[in-house]
């Protein structure tokens, strides 16, 4: 992830996101940024940090200075594993993947694009009520499904009204 | 003790020996199961769109429940975890709750309160006991030894609720030991399963299992036992593409821990749906005397 003095020349901070972040850290009571102090024992725990860039403590210090869109606007809010290390962990009790959660939410909600397997299972959520159809399972030559393994249908009694009132729902914002 | 079991997307469309294997045990065991029609997903996807649509479809799981009177049993750490967070997101925003309180009316529902969520953990090690349970043992696991993946959304974070310790947790590799196998510690106990990377990074996440069954397989483990549908499907049933993505060879066996447990009840493997798994898991049946 880009430094603190690469940023600073590169933007500037975005005060009517930070107002805008900070609203729903106060209604959904979620912990302060404000609160870390930039120990870094997040990123040195984190699962994903040994794959890819994502630094979460950084993440978070970025959103306390004010640069909310350069953080809604970087590829690696999508390459944390929701291990939840960094949460559990924080002295200060931040929760740094709720940081990037947030910020997940806010770049969606402002017209960004998921990555499209993550769309493709929101659609089925949407449409079905499950992240997949019900598949067809391997058992060596042939393929089975829930009912010849004797398990019970899986079933949502009124689909369309079930989709339409969860449509609703999404429609409703918190962010 | 009136349970439903709650099976989340990856079990209800795909990971059938969770559901299949539970379900057995649990009537062995003489727990008595409730049908309720209508679950869907936990919400989780959703998360990463919005806040009020997830929440509704947590709400209305657990509302849907509670018309049955049922506790639910969830075969998923995730939807475990989301339904704890729904209700403390509810509880710390009432503009929150009277949202979801008038979507579930236009369904006929209310949200309900109280309804009991037992992670599979707390339903074997906490209710049932693990006294009981090594009593019940018809077909002791000697000789084997087997490591437990417990995975991260049942036991992080511990502000939420407390199933199990978050950086040591035991309740699994003792549930184990109760079949007379073996369970020592390891060191990558805690490494993530690589499931909710799958979506968005699909090369991190075959990376993180495959490193898991990698570790496990080198420390010269029997396989490797499992509580969660999520982690399931990527150490078992994604374990081939893993290997090809970290360029290894590897053949750990991986079975749920209900799969194990029904083997040690001496219920037979087929009805636990031994035959759904995708890794070696004959090479750890026919060990078992
Ligand atoms: S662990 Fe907490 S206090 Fe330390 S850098 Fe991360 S968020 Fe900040
Ligand atoms: S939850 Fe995400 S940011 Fe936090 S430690 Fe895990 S992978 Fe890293």
């Amino acid at each position: 992830m880009a430094g603190i003095t690469d940023q600073l020349r590169a933007t500037k901070p975005q005060p009517e996101l930070v107002d805008k972040f900070y609203g729903v850290v106060e209604k959904l009571k979620l912990e302060s940024p404000f609160h870390c102090f930039q120990c870094f024992k997040c990123t040195s725990g984190c699962t994903s940090f040994r794959l890819t860039e994502i630094m979460p403590h950084s993440f978070v210090n970025f959103v306390r200075l004010g640069f909310v869109e350069d953080m809604m606007r970087s590829e690696l809010l999508w390459a944390c594993c929701q291990c939840l290390k960094c949460k559990e962990r924080c002295p200060q009790e931040v929760a740094p993947v709720d940081v990037i959660f947030l910020l997940r939410r806010m770049t969606v909600g402002s017209g960004a694009e998921l990555p499209e397997d993550l769309s493709k299972i929101i659609m089925s959520v949407t449409e079905t009520g499950f992240i997949q159809g019900l598949q067809k399972v391997k058992v060596g030559d042939t393929s089975v499904d829930r009912g010849q393994l004797g398990l019970p249908p899986i079933d949502l009694p009124d689909l369309a009204k079930f989709s339409s009132v969860l449509m609703k729902a999404m429609e409703e914002q918190m962010e | 003790m009136k349970i439903a079991i709650f099976p989340g997307c990856v079990a209800a469309t795909e990971q059938y020996a969770c559901e299949l294997a539970t379900r057995e045990v649990l009537r062995e065991l003489g727990v008595e199961m409730v049908e309720v029609p209508g679950f869907s997903c936990c919400g989780w996807p959703l998360q990463n769109v919005g806040t009020v649509g997830w929440v509704y479809l947590a709400a209305r799981n657990l509302a849907l429940a509670a018309e049955k009177g049922a506790g639910l049993v969830t075969l998923c750490n995730v939807c475990n975890r989301m339904f704890y967070e729904a209700r403390a997101l509810m509880a710390a925003s009432p503009e929150l709750r009277e949202k979801i309180s008038s979507l579930l009316k236009e369904e006929g529902r209310e949200p309900l309160d109280g309804v009991e969520i037992l992670h599979p953990l707390e339903l074997f090690h906490d209710r049932i006991g693990v006294e009981e349970i090594k009593r019940r043992v018809k077909r002791p696991l000697k000789g084997l030894k087997l490591a437990a993946h417990t995975g991260c959304q049942a036991i992080r974070p511990r502000q939420l609720r407390s199933i199990d310790d978050p950086e040591y947790p035991q309740k699994l590799p003792r549930l184990v030991e109760a079949l007379g196998a073996q369970s020592p510690h390891y060191p990558e106990a805690l490494d993530c399963c690589g499931a909710y990377l799958f979506y968005t990074r699909k090369d991190a996440s075959l990376t993180l299992a495959g490193e898991k069954v990698e570790a496990v397989q080198n420390w010269g483990y029997d396989g490797l036992v499992t509580i969660c549908s999520s982690g399931h499907r990527m150490l078992d049933g994604k374990q081939d593409s893993a290997a090809t993505t970290i360029g290894k060879v590897l053949n750990l066996p991986v079975v749920y821990y209900t799969q194990l447990l029904g083997l040690a009840l001496g219920l037979d493997p087929e009805r636990l749906g031994l035959q759904l798994n995708r890794s070696p898991v004959k090479n750890l049946v026919g060990k078992i005397g």
